[in-house]
């Protein structure tokens, strides 16, 4: 994902999800691991009691609740929108859901939070601060 | 105090009443005298009479009756026979019976999405019965969702947490220039609306198709597309407008799926279609 972000930045992005009370109310529901697929890069998160606690920029043993996958063309595109666009684009399938697709649904709030944080890191790299 | 507060326009405040209709209670929002005609208002799917709260103060002050009915199983309004519609030739009938038991003389019929697609179906099949057609955000033919997604929803583990999903999504369908507030009360609506009756709108909307019938409408009708909306293409309703003799087709930039929520000049759009028509 380098060339979309600056190295380093997943610490940013569970620094961010840290602050993200969306983030952490949804997610405390969930016990599971989503993948990022943006072109061959991989970013896989094990999320758990509303925190990322781990993460990998590879695939892991575990396999993953659900991935999201898409070009890296694709991901520059949602993150440049004005606003986030994450379910414009799975609904068109201009990024890929694979795996669990009920956890998927149950987690709606989660990846809208996820995406939110990406969106404000791809704008601001260090903090992320003040873009929702 | 102001607008429709002041005692002076006592008149002018939305009413709500029920009524029976072919044995089921049926709720609707009224607004006006009637001086001009009336305007019946169809609503999106799941939803109810609540988003045409904006539209019908503006033509009940132009001398308009303006009626906008919770469809069975919405709002206030009952389930028919409790189970759910899944056609919307089966809503637009039972908006024929409501128009007699309230003796309306040929309406102007608005909607907008699954609304659009019903006052479509009753211009196609019911010419005769309405003034003029309004449909915003729906054509003769949309297949929008996957059906295999629609038929998960027809029980709720299949698709969990569908009210917060429909929330996220219902501001993705909102257009770019829509005031946060109306996005906020958009989202609002949808999120408390029953995701049965959402699902089985849904699947009457993508399994509904006029090609074969659209060309029978012949009254005054134009087509409304938000230009932001993703729920239906533009292609879609220009093959529309071309299915239907004399239809027009305005495009409103900056908005999406709920011009009648989003946009106070949709208002606006409408008086100026009818005005051109003679009303």
């Amino acid at each position: 994902m380098g060339s979309l972000f600056k190295p380093g930045w997943e610490n940013h992005l569970r620094e961010w999800l840290d602050g993200s009370s969306d983030f952490q109310g949804a997610a405390r529901w969930f016990d599971g691991s989503v993948l990022l697929g943006m072109g061959d890069e991989i970013l896989w998160l094990k999320i758990y009691d509303g925190r990322v606690i781990d993460h990998k920029p590879h695939p892991t043993p575990f396999g993953f609740t659900f991935a999201l996958k898409a070009s890296e063309e694709s991901w520059r595109a949602l993150l440049q929108e004005d606003r986030n666009e994450i379910l414009s684009y799975t609904g068109s399938k201009k990024i890929l859901v694979e795996g669990n697709l009920l956890e998927f649904m149950r987690l709606t709030k989660t990846v809208v939070a996820l995406v939110d944080g990406m969106r404000a890191l791809f704008r601001e790299p260090k903090t992320g601060k003040d873009i929702r | 105090m102001s607008g429709p507060d002041r005692p002076s326009d006592k008149a002018l405040e939305i009413h709500g009443r029920y009524l029976t209709v072919d044995g089921h209670r049926i709720y609707l929002d009224e607004i006006g005298s009637g001086g001009r005609g009336a305007i019946l208002c169809v609503h999106t799917a799941g939803m109810s009479s609540l988003e045409w709260r904006f539209f019908l103060p503006y033509f009940g002050r132009l001398g308009y009756r303006v009626l906008a009915p919770d469809l069975p199983g919405h709002g206030k309004s009952l389930l028919r026979q409790w189970k759910p519609i899944e056609s919307i030739h089966e809503y637009g009938e039972i908006l024929c019976q409501l128009v007699q038991a309230l003796n309306l003389s040929r309406p102007v019929l608005a909607g907008c999405s699954i609304g659009g697609d019903i006052v479509l179906d009753m211009g196609a099949h019911h010419p005769q019965d309405w003034a003029a057609i309004v449909c915003c955000e729906a054509g003769m033919r949309n297949q929008t969702f996957p059906e295999d997604f629609l038929e998960r929803g027809r029980e709720d583990a299949g698709i969990p947490g569908f009210h917060e999903f429909t929330y996220y999504r219902t501001a993705a369908l909102c257009g770019r220039g829509a005031p946060a507030e109306r996005v906020r009360e958009i989202q609002w609506l949808r999120r408390r609306g029953d995701p049965k009756i959402m699902i089985h709108d849904l699947l009457a909307w993508n399994r509904h198709d006029l090609t074969q019938l659209a060309s029978r409408i012949s009254v005054p009708t134009v087509l409304v597309r938000g230009a932001d909306d993703s729920g239906i293409s533009q292609d879609a309703v220009e093959q529309t407008r071309k299915a239907i003799p004399g239809a027009e087709f305005v495009v409103l930039p900056g908005v999406g799926h709920f011009p009648m929520t989003e946009y106070d000049g949709f208002a606006q759009v409408v008086e100026s279609f009818l005005d051109r028509h003679g009303f």
